[in-house]
């Protein structure tokens, strides 16, 4: 049905998850929807996409069983179909059964490191973002996940842009470690500002308040 | 007007001669004002010299919103071709058999020229009209531009690629039933599925009025949508008299080609026992003046076709034999049946998998089983040979006696 | 880069209706067409059951055409087309017109720009190609080039109706095959005949290693470790050069100007007229890739093309007629040799062997 899009939609913005099985049954064309909806415009609406993922990967992994290996392709799909919120995706669906992602997320870790999307001068920043997201969902608690990648990780703390500054520190106060605290430490005076999701929610915070946080949750 | 300097190209240069019309040239021409192509230019005259291509693997970019419609490229050579260094593809959904006028052709030039490299593909492999050539920070405006004149993009990478179809109903005698508007309706049908990857891999129709398939869904669609006829071929016997008279030997090149051997030719008229006529169209292409397709017309619905990578060709094959294409209904039986294939090849296919690789693997009376269709013999081309019989039905002994 | 647009955006609006592009005859006698017939080479007419009629000039195009050859054929529309005109499903333009004494004027302009008229009835009616160097990162080959070499050398065919019947070619440079190069009377294709180059220390970092190793059609990649490294190893006796692992890994370049070249392919059609559409087969299988003018490949395509104009019946497709002759005799009469490469050793092989007597001596 082509309504159920935007009624999906409405679903997630007010964060009725199980409502939209119930609703639009548990099946694989409401995954479709969902995957769809990865690519909306309303970011609340994407990112509420990627939380309910993570919730079928916990509650109806059956259901999303495939999904796994398309997200890792769009990702890398040189015929042109680009992963919009797939390492966001991969992160939370990692986070919430790891036995999900494993044969992935190496893939998803290392791809911090892809020299096309997270570098300059080709970079794509919204992927960036996505996926500096997805390794603190991977490595919160889990710090030896990501270690591979930490000193890329900690590099972004000192990128240009301040979105990407702060997700990075976000990702370091999930993720642990001396290392983090001490680029933390460095961001906490940071004049930035990013649209953030942490939580189902998304807001707009100042770098140097996740910063702040971040170290304020490492310190416990 | 020119501010570069132009690329020396001494291989390429020998293609401005020679009679058909040479790419070179105008490429040339367009380099005058466009640094991008110079550039361009200047590079493949070094694929050529060298023999080897300068364009990098992939690169994820792309208009918000969609998950497809743009194939990123850049050049593997970007400090010696610095105006190539992003070089990435737009393709625009094209109108139902490529009709234009000229003024679409002009605003589709006017947004390209403003913003792009001025080269295009008419048209793409696909169907699109590809622009080919601009950077990451013009797509977005590129894509306010096409929609603001009522374009949009077509699919790429694993969504549903642009739906194709022959000039039909538009120009074609022989079409079955109205290609340009099922393709149309189709395609509006399923956006969502065109602009953002949901299946296991890319999916591609094609629409065809008649067997003779111009645009060789067979051979190049998922799903083959190929015009056909129940009823009688219709004969104008007045019709045949022209053409013997005007010399054409009607035994030899049309009645005795008949592959099914269902036609006479008595020195005055034609006869065709149309129950074994197999709609192959010989006769009709022979002689379109006097033969016609007949008028209970539909379509052969076909699935599977596909290009070798990875497990080989495939041509499709029948999945059913007769379906009206129905534009009262909306051509609601044919998307229901869409509804069916997909939900099973979302369900079984695995990542990159085509679905006529999919049903070679699970098997095509199992594929059929689960779409609900039921076996035909028109589904093959015989009855298997080999005894390996999966029985799913059996007896049980239940121990008392007969 | 903005993550959230600024104003609200049309999307998912779909391509312009097809109807504003149609030329009022068109439009008029929409699904009423009667028959049709060719007034000369490149001249289609349509008759309408009202007696209307449209005439259709086919041009060759090379597909790669720049705006202004675009807007060339669009102020052509405009003077002899009321501002209609089509392209074809093989690049072809088409420019029609209701005016029956326009053809003849329309002709001479369009020559005078450099473009043939033709491509109708028993011709080559162009070569439908990829992207080749042009654009494509996974090419052995440039079409563009190859297209153009091959159409100046038969360009006689695709202005006049003489050969036996329809001629289609493709050329694809790679075995994606991103069109019907398995399915075209001719088709010319690029090819490698080395492995992948595997580049360990990218492996793992921008491949899937499960998704490489199912990529390769003949089991011929495993998954391996390198100095500490998870990567892959290719089977160098299973490889076949095909290349897909380059498409799903960019750490396997395969391309390779020493020995990259091109396959020559015949036989194949999608129609279904008289015999049920057929794949193309193996005719040469390396020629050198010598750009720009690939003498080789034009030259063994010419003695194809010749060989069957001069002994095909009507209406006979270039693969009909070889499954007449018989395949020994086309491979007699074009001088190719016949090599184990000929042979399939693929899926289903088996079933191309020759398994009956019937031999012609």
């Amino acid at each position: 049905m082509k309504g159920s899009r935007q009624a999906i939609a409405e679903l997630l913005r007010a964060r009725k998850y199980p409502e939209v099985l119930v609703t639009f049954g548990a099946h694989r064309k409401t995954v479709r929807s969902l995957r769809s909806l990865l690519y909306a415009e309303e970011a609340l609406v994407k990112w509420r996409a990627v939380s309910m993922f993570g919730w079928l990967a916990a509650e109806r992994a059956d259901l999303i069983a495939h999904e796994v290996d398309r997200l890792i392709w769009s990702l890398n799909d040189e015929a042109g179909s680009i992963g919009r919120g797939a390492a966001e995706c991969l992160g939370e669906i990692g986070r919430k059964n790891i036995g999900l992602v494993q044969h992935g997320v190496d893939v998803v870790i290392h791809y911090i490191e892809d020299p096309e999307t997270c570098r300059p001068p080709n970079r794509n920043t919204e992927i960036l973002l996505g996926v500096l997201w997805a390794l603190g969902r991977l490595g919160g608690g889990k710090p030896m996940r990501v270690q591979k990648v930490m000193p890329v990780l900690l590099s972004f703390t000192e990128d240009p842009e301040p979105a990407v500054r702060g997700h990075a520190a976000w990702s370091l106060g999930q993720i642990g470690g001396p290392e983090a605290k001490d680029r933390l430490n460095r961001l906490t005076q940071d004049a930035g500002v990013t649209l953030l999701y942490e939580n189902d929610e998304l807001n707009e915070k100042a770098v140097a308040a996740i910063a702040q946080e971040a170290l304020a949750h490492l310190n416990r | 007007m020119a501010n570069h300097k132009l690329r020396k190209t001494p291989l390429l240069d020998d293609l401005q001669k020679g009679p058909w019309p040479s790419f070179v040239k105008d490429m040339k021409q367009i380099a005058v004002r466009k640094p991008m192509v110079n550039d361009l230019l200047g590079q493949l005259e070094l694929s050529y010299k060298e023999r080897v291509g300068h364009w990098k693997h992939g690169g994820l970019v792309g208009v918000i919103g969609y998950g497809g419609g743009v194939i990123g490229r850049y050049s593997d050579a970007p400090e010696q071709f610095p105006d190539v260094a992003h070089f990435h593809t737009i393709r625009v959904n094209q109108p139902s058999g490529w009709f234009y006028t000229s003024q679409a052709l002009r605003d589709l030039c006017d947004i390209w020229e403003a913003h792009g490299s001025g080269m295009t593909n008419m048209h793409g492999s696909t169907g699109d009209c590809v622009f080919l050539g601009t950077t990451s920070e013009e797509l977005e405006p590129i894509f306010a531009k096409l929609t603001e004149k009522d374009w949009d993009l077509g699919g790429s990478g694993s969504d549903v690629r642009t739906p194709s179809c022959c000039n039909g109903m538009a120009r074609c005698e022989y079409a079955c039933y109205d290609t340009m508007d099922v393709c149309y309706n189709i395609t509006m049908e399923y956006q969502d599925e065109l602009h953002r990857p949901a299946f296991p891999y890319k999916w591609k129709f094609k629409f065809s009025g008649c067997p003779n398939d111009c645009v060789a869904s067979i051979a190049r669609s998922d799903l083959s949508v190929i015009g056909t006829w129940r009823d009688d071929i219709r004969i104008d016997q007045a019709a045949v008299k022209a053409y013997a008279d005007a010399g054409m030997d009607i035994r030899a090149d049309v009645t005795r080609k008949c592959p099914t051997a269902c036609m006479r030719y008595d020195g005055k008229e034609i006869h065709v026992n149309n129950k074994q006529c197999n709609r192959c169209m010989h006769c009709i292409n022979a002689m379109p003046k006097a033969l016609r397709p007949g008028k209970d017309t539909g379509a052969t619905i076909l699935i599977g076709g596909k290009a070798p990578i990875i497990e080989g060709a495939l041509l499709s094959s029948v999945l059913v034999p007769f379906m009206k294409m129905d534009k009262a209904d909306d051509y609601q039986e044919f998307k229901d049946l869409m509804e069916r294939i997909w939900d099973f090849w979302d369900d079984h296919g695995v990542n990159r998998e085509r679905i006529g690789e999919c049903i070679e693997r699970v098997g095509l009376g199992n594929f059929l089983e689960a779409i609900e269709v039921d076996p035909k013999p028109e589904h093959v081309k015989h009855p298997r040979t080999n005894p390996y019989i999966f029985y799913e039905e059996y007896f049980e002994d239940d121990g008392t006696d007969a | 880069m903005a993550t959230q647009p600024s104003a609200p955006r049309k999307t998912d609006i779909g391509p312009p209706h097809y109807e504003q592009f149609l030329h009022p005859v068109i439009k008029k006698n929409y699904g009423q067409w009667k028959y049709h017939d060719y007034l000369k080479p490149g001249v289609m007419v349509h008759v309408a059951e009202s007696g209307d009629k449209i005439y259709s000039v086919r041009v060759g195009s090379p597909r790669l055409i720049s705006v202004d050859v675009i807007r060339m054929f669009a102020d052509l529309a405009d003077k002899y087309c009321d501002g209609y005109l089509r392209f074809t499903s093989r690049n072809n333009v088409e420019l029609m017109t209701d005016k029956e004494k326009n053809i003849d004027p329309l002709i001479k302009d369009i020559q005078a720009q450099g473009y043939p008229v033709g491509g109708t009835g028993n011709s080559i009616s162009n070569i439908i190609h990829t992207q080749g160097w042009v654009h494509c990162h996974s090419a052995a080959t440039d079409v563009s080039g190859l297209v153009k070499a091959t159409m100046d050398e038969l360009y006689e065919y695709f202005v006049d109706m003489k050969l036996p019947y329809k001629l289609k070619l493709a050329a694809a440079c790679c075995l994606n095959m991103c069109g019907a190069v398995h399915c075209s009377d001719i088709a010319i294709l690029g090819i490698h005949r080395r492995p992948p180059k595997i580049k360990d220390e990218q492996v793992s970092r921008v491949c899937e290693i499960p998704t490489t190793v199912s990529s390769c059609p003949t089991a011929a990649i495993r998954p391996t470790t390198v100095e500490g490294k998870q990567t892959v190893k290719v089977d160098d006796d299973r490889c076949m050069f095909c290349a897909n692992c380059y498409t799903v890994c960019p750490a396997m370049p395969i391309a390779d100007a020493l020995n990259d070249g091109i396959s020559l392919w015949v036989g194949g059609k999608v129609s279904n007229a008289r015999s049920e559409p057929m794949f193309t087969k193996l005719a040469v299988p390396f020629l050198p890739n010598n750009p720009p003018r690939w003498p080789e490949v034009t030259d063994a395509i010419k003695k194809i093309v010749e060989a069957y104009a001069g002994d095909a019946h009507n209406y006979e497709r270039l693969g009909e007629w070889i499954e007449r002759i018989g395949w020994p005799k086309f491979f007699d009469m074009t001088g190719f040799e016949f090599t184990k490469y000929h042979i399939d050793d693929f899926r289903h092989a088996a079933e191309t062997f020759a398994r009956s007597a019937q031999i012609k001596f």
